[in-house]
Protein backbone atom coordinates (compact mmCIF):
# COMPACT_ATOMS: atom_id res chain seq x y z
CA UNK A 1 0.00 0.00 0.00
CA UNK A 2 1.25 3.44 -0.90
CA UNK A 3 2.25 5.66 1.99
CA UNK A 4 0.28 8.81 2.72
CA UNK A 5 2.24 11.87 1.76
CA UNK A 6 2.99 14.72 4.14
CA UNK A 7 4.76 17.97 3.36
CA UNK A 8 6.51 20.02 6.02
CA UNK A 9 7.33 23.65 5.23
CA UNK A 10 9.47 25.09 7.99
CA UNK A 11 12.76 26.96 7.85
CA UNK A 12 13.82 25.61 11.21
CA UNK A 13 15.62 22.35 10.65
CA UNK A 14 15.08 21.18 14.22
CA UNK A 15 11.32 21.71 13.94
CA UNK A 16 11.41 19.72 10.69
CA UNK A 17 13.33 16.96 12.43
CA UNK A 18 10.96 16.79 15.39
CA UNK A 19 7.92 16.65 13.13
CA UNK A 20 9.51 14.09 10.79
CA UNK A 21 10.50 11.86 13.72
CA UNK A 22 6.95 11.88 15.04
CA UNK A 23 5.37 11.29 11.63
CA UNK A 24 7.79 8.53 10.64
CA UNK A 25 6.34 6.29 13.30
CA UNK A 26 3.03 6.39 11.45
CA UNK A 27 4.39 5.14 8.14
CA UNK A 28 4.03 8.41 6.30
CA UNK A 29 6.00 9.66 3.35
CA UNK A 30 7.54 12.92 4.54
CA UNK A 31 9.09 15.71 2.51
CA UNK A 32 10.60 18.79 4.13
CA UNK A 33 10.99 22.21 2.59
CA UNK A 34 12.83 25.03 4.29
CA UNK A 35 11.33 27.73 2.10
CA UNK A 36 7.80 28.35 0.98
CA UNK A 37 8.98 29.06 -2.55
CA UNK A 38 10.46 25.60 -3.12
CA UNK A 39 7.37 23.94 -1.63
CA UNK A 40 5.18 25.91 -4.02
CA UNK A 41 7.43 25.01 -6.94
CA UNK A 42 7.11 21.34 -6.00
CA UNK A 43 3.32 21.54 -5.77
CA UNK A 44 3.15 23.36 -9.06
CA UNK A 45 5.30 20.74 -10.75
CA UNK A 46 3.26 17.87 -9.34
CA UNK A 47 -0.12 19.50 -9.85
CA UNK A 48 -1.04 17.06 -12.60
CA UNK A 49 0.21 14.04 -10.76
CA UNK A 50 -2.44 13.62 -8.09
CA UNK A 51 -0.66 10.64 -6.54
CA UNK A 52 2.45 12.67 -5.84
CA UNK A 53 0.52 15.38 -4.03
CA UNK A 54 0.55 15.40 -0.25
CA UNK A 55 -2.50 14.78 1.84
CA UNK A 56 -1.35 17.06 4.59
CA UNK A 57 0.89 20.14 4.68
CA UNK A 58 2.38 21.38 7.92
CA UNK A 59 3.11 25.02 7.23
CA UNK A 60 5.12 27.35 9.43
CA UNK A 61 3.78 30.90 9.42
CA UNK A 62 7.07 32.61 10.04
CA UNK A 63 9.25 31.70 7.11
CA UNK A 64 12.10 33.66 5.57
CA UNK A 65 11.16 35.79 2.58
CA UNK A 66 7.79 34.34 1.54
CA UNK A 67 5.94 33.56 4.77
CA UNK A 68 3.14 31.13 5.52
CA UNK A 69 0.40 33.62 4.60
CA UNK A 70 2.06 34.42 1.27
CA UNK A 71 2.29 30.69 0.65
CA UNK A 72 -1.42 30.22 1.38
CA UNK A 73 -2.40 33.05 -0.94
CA UNK A 74 -0.31 31.69 -3.80
CA UNK A 75 -1.36 28.12 -3.10
CA UNK A 76 -5.05 29.03 -3.47
CA UNK A 77 -4.28 30.67 -6.80
CA UNK A 78 -2.35 27.61 -7.96
CA UNK A 79 -5.13 25.13 -8.56
CA UNK A 80 -8.40 24.84 -6.75
CA UNK A 81 -8.58 21.11 -7.46
CA UNK A 82 -5.33 20.55 -5.59
CA UNK A 83 -6.33 22.90 -2.82
CA UNK A 84 -9.44 20.83 -2.17
CA UNK A 85 -7.44 17.63 -1.76
CA UNK A 86 -4.91 18.96 0.69
CA UNK A 87 -5.36 19.74 4.38
CA UNK A 88 -3.11 22.47 5.66
CA UNK A 89 -2.11 22.75 9.31
CA UNK A 90 -0.39 25.95 10.33
CA UNK A 91 2.43 25.73 12.82
CA UNK A 92 3.66 28.69 14.78
CA UNK A 93 5.71 29.40 17.84
CA UNK A 94 3.28 32.11 18.91
CA UNK A 95 -0.29 31.65 20.05
CA UNK A 96 -1.20 35.08 18.70
CA UNK A 97 -4.94 35.70 18.52
CA UNK A 98 -4.58 37.73 15.34
CA UNK A 99 -2.77 34.87 13.62
CA UNK A 100 -5.38 32.37 14.79
CA UNK A 101 -8.22 34.58 13.60
CA UNK A 102 -6.46 35.11 10.28
CA UNK A 103 -6.04 31.35 9.93
CA UNK A 104 -9.81 30.92 10.26
CA UNK A 105 -10.36 33.02 7.14
CA UNK A 106 -8.69 30.33 4.99
CA UNK A 107 -10.98 27.38 4.33
CA UNK A 108 -8.04 25.20 3.33
CA UNK A 109 -6.48 25.64 6.76
CA UNK A 110 -7.74 22.79 8.91
CA UNK A 111 -5.89 23.60 12.11
CA UNK A 112 -3.42 25.77 13.97
CA UNK A 113 -0.68 24.09 15.97
CA UNK A 114 1.38 26.00 18.50
CA UNK A 115 4.93 24.78 19.08
CA UNK A 116 6.27 22.75 20.88
CA UNK A 117 5.06 20.00 18.60
CA UNK A 118 4.36 16.83 20.55
CA UNK A 119 3.22 13.46 19.35
CA UNK A 120 -0.16 13.51 21.10
CA UNK A 121 -1.23 16.65 19.21
CA UNK A 122 0.05 15.44 15.87
CA UNK A 123 -1.61 12.02 16.14
CA UNK A 124 -5.02 13.60 16.51
CA UNK A 125 -4.66 15.13 13.07
CA UNK A 126 -3.60 11.96 11.25
CA UNK B 1 -11.73 119.71 71.38
CA UNK B 2 -14.80 121.84 72.00
CA UNK B 3 -15.03 122.48 68.28
CA UNK B 4 -14.92 118.78 67.54
CA UNK B 5 -17.52 118.03 70.17
CA UNK B 6 -19.77 120.77 68.81
CA UNK B 7 -19.21 119.47 65.27
CA UNK B 8 -20.51 116.02 66.06
CA UNK B 9 -23.20 117.30 68.40
CA UNK B 10 -24.67 119.47 65.70
CA UNK B 11 -23.83 117.17 62.83
CA UNK B 12 -27.24 117.33 61.14
CA UNK B 13 -28.07 120.94 62.12
CA UNK B 14 -28.25 123.53 59.39
CA UNK B 15 -29.15 126.71 61.24
CA UNK B 16 -25.79 128.49 60.73
CA UNK B 17 -25.97 128.67 56.95
CA UNK B 18 -28.51 129.68 54.34
CA UNK B 19 -29.68 126.94 51.93
CA UNK B 20 -27.48 126.94 48.87
CA UNK B 21 -30.30 128.24 46.64
CA UNK B 22 -30.12 131.45 48.70
CA UNK B 23 -26.36 131.67 48.93
CA UNK B 24 -25.17 133.81 46.05
CA UNK B 25 -27.18 134.27 42.90
CA UNK B 26 -28.37 131.09 41.15
CA UNK B 27 -30.46 131.15 38.04
CA UNK B 28 -33.09 128.35 37.95
CA UNK B 29 -31.29 126.70 35.07
CA UNK B 30 -27.88 126.85 36.79
CA UNK B 31 -29.23 125.57 40.13
CA UNK B 32 -31.27 122.71 38.65
CA UNK B 33 -28.43 121.72 36.35
CA UNK B 34 -26.24 121.50 39.46
CA UNK B 35 -28.83 119.55 41.48
CA UNK B 36 -29.85 117.25 38.64
CA UNK B 37 -26.23 116.43 37.71
CA UNK B 38 -25.33 115.66 41.30
CA UNK B 39 -28.34 113.37 41.68
CA UNK B 40 -27.55 111.65 38.38
CA UNK B 41 -23.95 111.07 39.52
CA UNK B 42 -25.16 109.78 42.91
CA UNK B 43 -27.53 107.28 41.24
CA UNK B 44 -24.84 106.11 38.89
CA UNK B 45 -22.37 105.83 41.78
CA UNK B 46 -24.84 103.63 43.61
CA UNK B 47 -25.57 101.48 40.57
CA UNK B 48 -21.87 100.67 39.98
CA UNK B 49 -21.39 98.98 43.41
CA UNK B 50 -24.54 96.94 42.80
CA UNK B 51 -23.04 95.67 39.55
CA UNK B 52 -19.71 95.02 41.26
CA UNK B 53 -21.44 93.24 44.12
CA UNK B 54 -23.35 91.05 41.68
CA UNK B 55 -20.09 90.25 39.88
CA UNK B 56 -18.37 89.39 43.18
CA UNK B 57 -21.16 87.08 44.23
CA UNK B 58 -21.19 85.30 40.88
CA UNK B 59 -17.44 84.80 40.77
CA UNK B 60 -16.98 84.36 44.50
CA UNK B 61 -14.67 81.33 44.23
CA UNK B 62 -12.09 82.40 41.71
CA UNK B 63 -11.91 86.19 41.85
CA UNK B 64 -8.52 87.57 42.96
CA UNK B 65 -8.08 90.68 45.13
CA UNK B 66 -11.53 90.46 46.73
CA UNK B 67 -10.55 93.02 49.40
CA UNK B 68 -9.76 95.63 46.75
CA UNK B 69 -13.11 94.95 45.11
CA UNK B 70 -14.89 95.64 48.40
CA UNK B 71 -12.88 98.80 48.90
CA UNK B 72 -13.88 99.95 45.42
CA UNK B 73 -17.52 99.34 46.28
CA UNK B 74 -17.15 101.44 49.44
CA UNK B 75 -15.17 104.13 47.62
CA UNK B 76 -17.77 104.55 44.89
CA UNK B 77 -20.60 104.53 47.41
CA UNK B 78 -18.82 107.26 49.42
CA UNK B 79 -18.20 109.35 46.31
CA UNK B 80 -21.90 108.98 45.39
CA UNK B 81 -22.92 110.13 48.86
CA UNK B 82 -20.83 113.34 48.52
CA UNK B 83 -22.80 114.18 45.38
CA UNK B 84 -26.09 113.47 47.14
CA UNK B 85 -25.04 115.76 50.01
CA UNK B 86 -24.05 118.44 47.50
CA UNK B 87 -27.56 118.34 46.02
CA UNK B 88 -29.26 118.32 49.46
CA UNK B 89 -27.30 121.45 50.48
CA UNK B 90 -29.52 123.43 48.08
CA UNK B 91 -32.44 122.88 50.49
CA UNK B 92 -30.92 121.71 53.76
CA UNK B 93 -27.44 123.17 54.39
CA UNK B 94 -26.06 120.49 56.77
CA UNK B 95 -22.48 121.47 56.00
CA UNK B 96 -21.09 119.57 59.02
CA UNK B 97 -22.58 116.32 57.78
CA UNK B 98 -21.33 117.09 54.27
CA UNK B 99 -17.81 117.69 55.63
CA UNK B 100 -17.94 114.40 57.54
CA UNK B 101 -18.98 112.52 54.37
CA UNK B 102 -16.15 114.21 52.45
CA UNK B 103 -13.67 113.22 55.17
CA UNK B 104 -14.87 109.58 55.15
CA UNK B 105 -14.66 109.53 51.35
CA UNK B 106 -11.11 110.88 51.51
CA UNK B 107 -10.18 108.21 54.05
CA UNK B 108 -11.69 105.36 52.01
CA UNK B 109 -10.06 106.74 48.84
CA UNK B 110 -6.58 106.62 50.37
CA UNK B 111 -7.07 103.18 51.88
CA UNK B 112 -8.20 102.00 48.42
CA UNK B 113 -5.16 103.59 46.79
CA UNK B 114 -2.75 101.89 49.21
CA UNK B 115 -4.47 98.54 48.83
CA UNK B 116 -4.38 98.95 45.10
CA UNK B 117 -0.68 99.80 45.08
CA UNK B 118 -0.03 96.77 47.21
CA UNK B 119 -1.69 94.34 44.81
CA UNK B 120 -0.63 96.15 41.63
CA UNK B 121 2.51 94.06 40.87
CA UNK B 122 0.52 90.90 41.33
CA UNK B 123 -2.35 92.27 39.24
CA UNK B 124 0.03 93.21 36.43
CA UNK B 125 1.27 89.63 36.49
CA UNK B 126 -2.21 88.25 35.85
CA UNK B 127 -2.37 86.79 32.38
CA UNK B 128 -4.87 88.09 29.91
CA UNK B 129 -7.22 85.51 28.33
CA UNK B 130 -5.16 85.72 25.12
CA UNK B 131 -1.94 85.09 27.05
CA UNK B 132 -3.56 82.24 28.96
CA UNK B 133 -4.81 80.79 25.73
CA UNK B 134 -1.28 80.93 24.30
CA UNK B 135 0.10 79.23 27.42
CA UNK B 136 -2.57 76.54 27.26
CA UNK B 137 -1.84 76.03 23.59
CA UNK B 138 1.87 75.71 24.26
CA UNK B 139 1.27 73.27 27.10
CA UNK B 140 -1.20 71.29 25.03
CA UNK B 141 1.40 71.02 22.30
CA UNK B 142 3.97 69.85 24.84
CA UNK B 143 1.51 67.33 26.20
CA UNK B 144 0.65 66.12 22.73
CA UNK B 145 4.30 65.71 21.90
CA UNK B 146 4.86 63.86 25.13
CA UNK B 147 1.88 61.63 24.59
CA UNK B 148 2.96 60.97 21.01
CA UNK B 149 6.40 60.10 22.30
CA UNK B 150 4.90 57.82 24.90
CA UNK B 151 2.68 56.03 22.43
CA UNK B 152 5.68 55.61 20.12
CA UNK B 153 7.60 54.13 23.03
CA UNK B 154 4.63 51.94 23.75
CA UNK B 155 4.46 50.67 20.19
CA UNK B 156 8.22 50.06 20.30
CA UNK B 157 7.84 48.14 23.55
CA UNK B 158 4.91 46.17 22.20
CA UNK B 159 6.85 45.33 19.06
CA UNK B 160 9.81 44.32 21.13
CA UNK B 161 7.64 42.14 23.35
CA UNK B 162 6.22 40.47 20.21
CA UNK B 163 9.69 39.96 18.78
CA UNK B 164 10.97 38.58 22.06
CA UNK B 165 8.02 36.24 22.45
CA UNK B 166 8.28 34.91 18.95
CA UNK B 167 12.03 34.58 18.74
CA UNK B 168 12.42 33.00 22.13
CA UNK B 169 9.43 30.72 21.89
CA UNK B 170 10.68 29.16 18.69
CA UNK B 171 14.01 27.74 19.99
CA UNK B 172 12.53 27.08 23.43
CA UNK B 173 9.66 25.04 22.03
CA UNK B 174 12.14 23.06 19.97
CA UNK B 175 13.93 22.15 23.18
CA UNK B 176 10.65 20.93 24.66
CA UNK B 177 9.84 19.01 21.47
CA UNK B 178 13.25 17.30 21.52
CA UNK B 179 12.88 16.34 25.19
CA UNK B 180 9.52 14.71 24.39
CA UNK B 181 11.12 12.72 21.58
CA UNK B 182 14.08 11.76 23.75
CA UNK B 183 11.93 10.48 26.58
CA UNK B 184 9.94 8.18 24.32
CA UNK B 185 12.92 6.89 22.37
CA UNK B 186 14.77 3.70 23.21
CA UNK B 187 17.14 3.65 20.26
CA UNK B 188 20.51 4.95 21.48
CA UNK B 189 21.48 6.35 18.09
CA UNK B 190 18.32 8.38 17.89
CA UNK B 191 18.81 9.52 21.44
CA UNK B 192 22.29 10.75 20.58
CA UNK B 193 20.87 12.64 17.59
CA UNK B 194 18.27 14.33 19.78
CA UNK B 195 20.96 15.35 22.26
CA UNK B 196 23.02 16.81 19.44
CA UNK B 197 20.00 18.74 18.16
CA UNK B 198 19.23 19.79 21.72
CA UNK B 199 22.66 21.34 21.89
CA UNK B 200 22.13 23.14 18.56
CA UNK B 201 18.78 24.49 19.71
CA UNK B 202 20.32 25.67 22.99
CA UNK B 203 23.05 27.53 21.11
CA UNK B 204 20.41 29.07 18.85
CA UNK B 205 18.45 30.16 21.91
CA UNK B 206 21.56 31.71 23.41
CA UNK B 207 22.33 33.53 20.14
CA UNK B 208 18.79 34.88 20.02
CA UNK B 209 19.08 36.08 23.60
CA UNK B 210 22.32 37.85 22.74
CA UNK B 211 20.72 39.50 19.71
CA UNK B 212 17.79 40.67 21.77
CA UNK B 213 20.12 41.95 24.45
CA UNK B 214 21.87 44.06 21.80
CA UNK B 215 18.53 45.68 20.97
CA UNK B 216 17.73 46.27 24.64
CA UNK B 217 21.13 47.88 25.05
CA UNK B 218 20.46 50.27 22.16
CA UNK B 219 17.00 51.21 23.40
CA UNK B 220 18.30 51.78 26.91
CA UNK B 221 20.79 54.40 25.78
CA UNK B 222 18.99 57.71 26.00
CA UNK B 223 21.82 60.18 25.95
CA UNK B 224 24.16 58.73 23.41
CA UNK B 225 27.39 60.63 23.08
CA UNK B 226 27.45 62.51 19.80
CA UNK B 227 30.58 63.75 18.11
CA UNK B 228 31.55 65.40 14.87
CA UNK B 229 32.33 62.56 12.48
CA UNK B 230 33.83 62.60 9.04
CA UNK B 231 31.91 60.14 6.82
CA UNK B 232 34.98 59.26 4.79
CA UNK B 233 37.21 58.61 7.81
CA UNK B 234 34.63 56.38 9.49
CA UNK B 235 33.85 54.44 6.31
CA UNK B 236 37.54 53.93 5.52
CA UNK B 237 38.19 52.46 8.95
CA UNK B 238 35.22 50.06 8.60
CA UNK B 239 36.33 49.06 5.08
CA UNK B 240 39.78 48.41 6.49
CA UNK B 241 38.32 46.24 9.21
CA UNK B 242 36.60 43.90 6.74
CA UNK B 243 39.06 44.26 3.87
CA UNK B 244 39.61 40.48 3.68
CA UNK B 245 35.89 39.85 3.23
CA UNK B 246 35.73 42.51 0.52
CA UNK B 247 38.78 41.10 -1.26
CA UNK B 248 37.43 37.54 -1.09
CA UNK B 249 34.34 38.69 -2.94
CA UNK B 250 36.42 40.88 -5.26
CA UNK B 251 34.25 43.74 -4.08
CA UNK B 252 34.68 47.45 -4.64
CA UNK B 253 33.61 50.15 -2.23
CA UNK B 254 33.27 53.72 -3.54
CA UNK B 255 31.88 56.91 -2.03
CA UNK B 256 31.02 60.53 -2.62
CA UNK B 257 30.61 62.53 0.56
CA UNK B 258 31.31 65.90 -1.06
CA UNK B 259 27.78 67.27 -0.50
CA UNK B 260 27.81 66.45 3.20
CA UNK B 261 31.18 65.62 4.65
CA UNK B 262 30.45 65.52 8.34
CA UNK B 263 27.76 64.60 10.79
CA UNK B 264 27.11 65.00 14.51
CA UNK B 265 26.41 61.40 15.47
CA UNK B 266 27.35 58.45 17.65
CA UNK B 267 30.63 56.92 16.46
CA UNK B 268 29.58 53.40 17.49
CA UNK B 269 26.30 53.67 15.61
CA UNK B 270 27.80 55.11 12.44
CA UNK B 271 30.44 52.33 12.51
CA UNK B 272 27.66 49.80 12.91
CA UNK B 273 25.55 51.32 10.10
CA UNK B 274 28.47 51.20 7.64
CA UNK B 275 29.47 47.72 8.77
CA UNK B 276 25.95 46.33 8.42
CA UNK B 277 25.44 47.86 4.99
CA UNK B 278 28.79 46.53 3.80
CA UNK B 279 28.43 43.01 5.17
CA UNK B 280 24.86 42.89 3.92
CA UNK B 281 25.88 43.93 0.42
CA UNK B 282 28.72 41.39 0.40
CA UNK B 283 26.54 38.61 1.76
CA UNK B 284 23.80 39.17 -0.80
CA UNK B 285 26.01 39.95 -3.76
CA UNK B 286 25.13 38.47 -7.10
CA UNK B 287 27.17 35.45 -8.21
CA UNK B 288 27.11 36.91 -11.71
CA UNK B 289 29.11 40.08 -10.92
CA UNK B 290 31.56 41.31 -8.28
CA UNK B 291 29.90 43.51 -5.68
CA UNK B 292 30.12 47.29 -6.10
CA UNK B 293 28.97 49.24 -3.07
CA UNK B 294 28.59 52.99 -3.37
CA UNK B 295 27.95 55.41 -0.49
CA UNK B 296 26.68 58.98 -0.93
CA UNK B 297 25.76 61.69 1.53
CA UNK B 298 23.64 64.79 0.93
CA UNK B 299 21.74 67.34 2.99
CA UNK B 300 17.99 67.28 2.44
CA UNK B 301 15.60 69.59 4.27
CA UNK B 302 18.31 70.36 6.80
CA UNK B 303 19.06 66.73 7.59
CA UNK B 304 21.98 64.58 6.57
CA UNK B 305 20.99 61.70 4.31
CA UNK B 306 23.23 58.70 3.66
CA UNK B 307 22.58 56.24 0.86
CA UNK B 308 24.19 52.89 0.24
CA UNK B 309 23.71 51.35 -3.18
CA UNK B 310 24.77 47.88 -4.23
CA UNK B 311 24.51 45.72 -7.33
CA UNK B 312 23.57 42.57 -5.46
CA UNK B 313 20.69 40.13 -5.52
CA UNK B 314 18.10 42.72 -4.55
CA UNK B 315 14.87 42.12 -2.68
CA UNK B 316 11.41 41.67 -4.17
CA UNK B 317 9.85 44.84 -2.77
CA UNK B 318 6.33 43.93 -3.83
CA UNK B 319 6.44 40.94 -1.56
CA UNK B 320 8.76 41.87 1.24
CA UNK B 321 8.80 45.66 1.65
CA UNK B 322 7.20 45.48 5.11
CA UNK B 323 9.42 42.68 6.36
CA UNK B 324 12.93 43.81 5.52
CA UNK B 325 13.83 45.30 8.88
CA UNK B 326 12.33 42.55 11.03
CA UNK B 327 14.45 40.46 13.33
CA UNK B 328 15.47 37.06 12.01
CA UNK B 329 13.98 37.78 8.64
CA UNK B 330 16.19 36.66 5.81
CA UNK B 331 15.45 36.79 2.13
CA UNK B 332 17.98 34.61 0.49
CA UNK B 333 19.21 31.07 0.75
CA UNK B 334 22.38 32.12 2.48
CA UNK B 335 23.56 29.95 5.34
CA UNK B 336 25.14 32.93 7.15
CA UNK B 337 22.01 35.02 7.02
CA UNK B 338 20.57 35.52 10.47
CA UNK B 339 18.39 38.57 9.84
CA UNK B 340 19.88 40.54 12.69
CA UNK B 341 22.01 43.28 11.10
CA UNK B 342 19.30 45.38 9.48
CA UNK B 343 17.10 45.07 12.53
CA UNK B 344 19.91 46.37 14.74
CA UNK B 345 20.75 49.15 12.26
CA UNK B 346 17.11 50.25 12.17
CA UNK B 347 16.89 50.24 15.97
CA UNK B 348 20.03 52.35 16.26
CA UNK B 349 18.93 54.87 13.64
CA UNK B 350 15.46 55.23 15.13
CA UNK B 351 16.86 55.56 18.62
CA UNK B 352 18.76 58.64 17.39
CA UNK B 353 15.56 60.09 15.89
CA UNK B 354 16.26 59.11 12.27
CA UNK B 355 14.70 56.75 9.78
CA UNK B 356 15.76 54.10 7.29
CA UNK B 357 14.13 53.01 4.07
CA UNK B 358 15.02 50.78 1.17
CA UNK B 359 14.52 50.67 -2.58
CA UNK B 360 15.38 47.46 -4.35
CA UNK B 361 15.01 45.52 -7.56
CA UNK B 362 15.62 41.81 -7.90
CA UNK B 363 18.95 41.08 -9.61
CA UNK B 364 19.75 44.78 -10.00
CA UNK B 365 20.57 45.78 -6.44
CA UNK B 366 19.39 47.54 -3.30
CA UNK B 367 19.56 51.13 -2.12
CA UNK B 368 19.32 51.88 1.59
CA UNK B 369 18.52 55.44 2.58
CA UNK B 370 19.25 56.73 6.07
CA UNK B 371 17.86 60.08 7.18
CA UNK B 372 19.82 61.13 10.26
Amino acid sequence: MEKRKVLIVDDNQITCLILSEILEKYQLDITCFNEAESALEYLQKESNNLNALPEIIFLDINLPAMDGWDFLNEFIELNTQIAKRINIYLISSSNSDTDMEKALTYSIVKGYLVKPLIEEDIVRIL
Amino acid sequence: MDEVREFFYKIFMAENWPARWHCGKWSDFHGWLYIFSNLAIWLAYFAIPVALFYFLKKREDDIPFKKVFWLFILFILACGTTHLCDAILFYYPAYRFSALILFLTALISWITIFSLLKVLPEAIGIKSPAQLEAIIKERTNEQELLSENLSQQNVKLQNFADITTHNLRSPASNLVGLIHLYKKESNEEKKALYIQKFEEASIHLMDTLNDLYEVVKINKQNNIKKERLDFETVLKSVVNEISTKIENKKGKVTWDFSACKEIEYSKIYLDSIFLNFLTNALQYSSPERPPVIHFTSIVKEGRAVLTCEDNGLGIDMKKYSDKIFRLHKTFHKNPDARGVGLFITKTQIENMGGSISVESEVNVGSKFIVVF
